[in-house]
């Protein structure tokens, strides 16, 4: 693909500085690191090693102390309320670690918001979940409510919902954390897949090895810092 | 009526009778000429009691109306009226007792004690109150006479008084100034001033005649002062002065019947 | 859009908000009926003040209520009437003059009145205050009633003769003998103590006056729309000639009193609202920052902070809008059951004043635009405040801080 080797997020000279009480902490020191289209990323390290952090401020839910974050080369520090939202909105897909569903609706319309927010009419909608949910695996599962499917198909769900808008990249933190270990090889091959069939960026989060194993680019972190960067 | 005309005299002459309290600022002197003055007057004017005819032509701005009317009198504080004239009216009485007054209805045959609350009402449709017909007996014990001039006025020897209420008392007028001829001791003119030192009314008397055996006023003129266009004239046509009248002539029985 | 995903949200959340619109709904429909039993009050109070005696409004010559004076008439006070007639109020002459009144040896000023017994009727309720006998009848031109401190005074009792001495308008003496037909209940301090009313024929013949009247008060015809302003300004110009007075400069003591009633009621009907407020503030609040979590999530999946704050304020409304129609719904079927068919308070009470006025026992409420609107407007005022606070909140939330919120 053309856009193989493009740069989606570059994070220059990162640091993310947490006051606990009186002392200060460095979630994240320093941290230089660039995402091109189409990886299939880990970042692993131990707990508190600073991954969550990383993705947060990837995806402009967190801003760092000092540094400079750009995804597909705005840097965000320069945007707005607006074109922050706008830039969650179009350009970055969330999944996180507890699911995250909006428990009152169903798997489709959970999938479908955020198309609906952006502005796409509901035939183009309701043509494209459909075609997502059935990619993920969901095929008649459309009008259940979160509690009524298993954690597996939950996150399903949320892939879906982070995948339907064509987004430059994927934000994945500890996604098979909350699941059995065959649901989470299930859910590492459909995210393989996505990414070798539809091109996906994914950067995910882990300290599961079977994560690791399948990952092209394993990013380690210890205490914040760049420990290795190995490309498998 | 007999209440207005010998109200001067019966006024002048009962206010021999105040003496000492006098909180008024007149000097000591004026008041005792004024007394002095006043007894002449009571020599000369007084009557036992009385009997008289008289006519009351009243006109007001609303409408204008005579009556002819009977009086008695006897003492200071006896009095008897009757109405002659008009028919409609006819037998109409009022009698003054000490200090209450009552009227005679004939139309209903009712006779009513007025109160207190009706005294300052018109007397018969005229410029008089019913407190005018009671009023002169109590004179000599609110009021305090005092000379304020002697000598001669408009070509008259005339003397003038001020009566000035005392300060305790409950009285309608707050001065009555009252001009005589210095001679006859006739009555020319009372003005009537209000609590506030404004005049209300003036009364003058005029045709002067002799009646009752002396000379005397035969008309008395009351002329509000708000209204200068409106008066009451009395007009004496016969006067009679100590006749022998009964006590019994002025009870509450006798208001009924016919003379 | 977002009115999509409003209504869907409360649909979905849909125990939550029947329980909030239903508490909307109630406490709405209670304000419109409790604003609407004040007002029933308020007008009760007002009609019984001004039906008594005064009317709504009178007309005099100029200067009379200042200086009344027997010379002080309205000519042609009947055609006066029938043009009122006309124009939906009803209207009655009166004749005052002041004479004394005796019995026996007890004697007393008295204000004697001059009604026209049919026209009278139509415009104030004094005929029904009878305490003892009954009221005038136009076949007996010698009979009066008279007023309950007068008939002591007077040792007087229904049935008694009373003596009437005055003065007549060509200033012959006006006397006259009268039965007494009844004595009325108390109904303010004059009429009391010298109210003595009579036949108007009686009156002219008494005292010379064949025509003209001294006032002629003025009560609207049932059913009226207009404010009692307006009424004024149409009396106004149809009587340019007459100084025309509303009740509330003839009665400025009571009207006084209303008007303190009505601020006080203002003041119990904001503290209800206060008390509604609180319950609507809480749904609202309980409502939002149950579901921070989800608008966190949104805010992270991309909905800008004004759509948050958007999309609540929307839903807050949605269900303002619908507790407006229970509101309404509820309220004004229940506030005209009771305009129609009162609160019976008898047997509580035989008869309570308010404000120095007596009153029905039966408690009517009484239906205005104002009672209905306010309640409603005050509806939405308060949900749409009690929301802002936690719809802004939401909006500016981190949305990190949003999802780890439990
Ligand atoms: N909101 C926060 N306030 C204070 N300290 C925080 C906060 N979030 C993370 N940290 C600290 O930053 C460090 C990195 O945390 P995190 O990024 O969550 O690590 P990981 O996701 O690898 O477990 C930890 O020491 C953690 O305690
Ligand atoms: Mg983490």
């Amino acid at each position: 693909m053309s856009q193989q080797h493009r740069a989606i997020v570059e994070l220059h000279n990162i640091t993310r500085t947490y006051i606990q009480g009186e002392i200060e902490v460095n979630a994240v020191s320093n941290l230089n690191l660039t995402i091109s289209a189409g990886e299939f990323t880990t970042l692993c390290g131990p707990s508190g090693s600073g991954k969550t952090t990383v993705l947060n401020m990837i995806g402009a839910l967190d801003e760092p102390t000092s540094g400079v974050v750009t995804i597909e080369g705005r840097n965000l520090t320069e945007l707005n309320r607006s074109e922050i939202s706008a830039l969650r909105r179009d350009r970055i897909g969330f999944v996180f670690q507890s699911y995250n569903l909006i428990p009152v609706l169903t798997a489709y319309e959970n999938a479908e918001f955020v198309l609906a927010l952006q502005g796409v009419k509901p035939a183009e909608r309701r043509e494209q979940v459909m075609a997502i949910l059935k990619e993920v695996g969901l095929e008649g599962l459309e009008h259940r409510r979160p509690d009524e499917i298993s954690g597996g198909q939950q996150q399903r769900v949320a892939i879906a919902r982070a995948i339907v808008t064509h987004p430059a990249i994927v934000l994945a933190d500890e996604p098979t954390a909350n699941v059995d270990s065959a649901t989470a090889e299930a859910l590492l091959d459909l995210m393989q897949e996505l990414n070798q069939n539809d091109g996906v960026t994914f950067l995910f989060s882990t300290h599961d090895q079977r994560v690791i194993d399948r990952a092209k680019r394993v990013i380690h972190l210890r205490d914040g810092k760049l420990e290795s960067d190995i490309l498998q | 009526m007999r209440a207005l005309i010998v109200s001067v005299a019966l006024l002048l002459a009962s206010i021999t009778l105040p003496t000492g309290a006098v909180t008024v600022q007149p000097s000591d002197a004026s008041i005792t000429r004024a007394k002095e003055i006043l007894k002449g007057i009571d020599d000369l004017w007084r009557g036992d009691s009385s009997h008289a005819i008289f006519s009351m032509h009243v006109r007001t701005e609303h409408y204008q109306r005579t009556m002819q009317m009977e009086a008695w009198s006897k003492g200071k504080d006896k009095s008897l009226v009757k109405i002659l004239k008009p028919l409609k009216e006819k037998g109409t009485a009022s009698l003054k007792s000490g200090k209450h007054l009552y009227s005679y209805l004939p139309r209903t045959d009712r006779t009513i004690r007025l109160t207190s609350g009706m005294m300052m009402g018109s007397w018969m449709g005229s410029h008089f109150t019913n407190d005018d017909l009671v009023d002169e007996s109590r004179m000599e014990e609110d009021y305090t006479p005092a000379v304020t001039f002697e000598g001669q006025r408009n070509g008259q020897n005339i003397i003038e008084f001020a009566l000035i209420p005392h300060e305790d008392a409950a009285v309608v007028w707050g001065k009555i100034i009252m001009t005589i001829f210095a001679n006859s001791l006739l009555p020319i003119e009372e003005i009537f001033y209000d609590e506030d030192g404004v005049e209300t009314r003036r009364m003058t008397f005029s045709d002067y005649k002799v009646m009752a055996g002396a000379e005397r006023p035969a008309v008395m003129r009351v002329t509000p002062t708000d209204k200068p266009d409106e008066y009451t004239e009395i007009i004496y046509e016969k006067l009679e002065l100590n006749v022998d009248l009964k006590d019994s002539l002025f009870s509450i029985n006798s208001l009924k019947h016919r003379h | 859009m977002l009115m999509h995903f409003a209504f869907r949200n409360l649909w979905r959340h849909r125990q939550r908000t029947f329980v909030t619109i239903a508490a909307m709904g109630l406490a709405g429909s209670i304000m419109i009926f409790y604003s609407a039993l004040m007002e029933g009050m308020l007008f009760a109070s007002e009609r019984n003040a001004i039906s008594m005696n005064s009317g709504e409004m009178q007309l005099h010559v100029e200067n009379y209520r200042r200086d009344p004076d027997l010379y002080k008439r309205i000519d042609g006070s009947y055609s006066i009437i029938n043009k009122l007639q006309q124009a939906g109020f009803n209207a009655s002459p009166r004749l005052y003059g002041f004479a004394l009144a005796a019995a026996g040896t007890a004697s007393s000023g008295v204000k004697m009145s001059a009604i026209d017994i049919d026209y009278e009727s139509k415009v104030t309720k004094i005929h029904n205050h009878v305490m003892r006998g009954s009221w005038l009848s136009k076949d007996l031109p010698n009979d009066v009633v008279i007023g309950r401190r007068l008939a002591r005074t007077l040792g007087v009792d229904v049935g008694d003769e009373v003596v009437i001495v005055g003065q007549a308008a060509d200033g012959s003496m006006a006397d006259a003998l009268f039965n007494i037909r009844g004595i009325l209940k108390s109904v303010g301090e004059e009429i009391d103590r010298a109210g003595f009313y009579m036949n108007v024929s009686t009156f002219r013949e008494l005292m010379v006056i064949p025509e003209g009247s001294h006032e002629i008060v003025i009560m609207p015809k049932d059913g009226y729309s207009n404010t009692l302003n307006e009424r004024l300004e149409q009396v106004r110009k149809l009587v340019p000639q007459l100084e025309l007075l509303s009740w509330k400069k003839l009665l400025p003591a009571i009207a006084e009193i209303l008007d303190m009633t009505d601020a006080s009621i203002v003041v119990m009907i904001l503290i209800t609202y206060i008390a509604v407020g609180m319950v609507i503030l809480n749904a609202m609040l309980m409502g939002v920052f149950e579901r921070i979590r989800e608008f966190g999530v949104m805010k992270a999946l991309g909905f800008s902070p004004w759509q948050i704050f958007s999309l609540i304020l929307l839903e807050s409304q949605i269900q303002v809008a619908l507790a407006s129609m229970i509101t309404i719904g509820v309220g004004i079927p229940l506030s005209l059951y009771f305009s129609v068919h009162g609160i019976d308070l008898s047997q509580f009470t035989s008869g309570f004043t308010f404000g120095g006025v007596a009153l029905d026992p039966h408690w009517r409420s009484m239906l205005t635009p104002q009672s209905v609107i306010m309640p409603v407007g005050l509806l939405f005022a308060i949900a749409t405040l009690a929301v802002i606070y936690p719809a802004i909140k939401a909006a500016v939330i981190q949305p990190i801080e949003a999802i780890h919120h439990q």
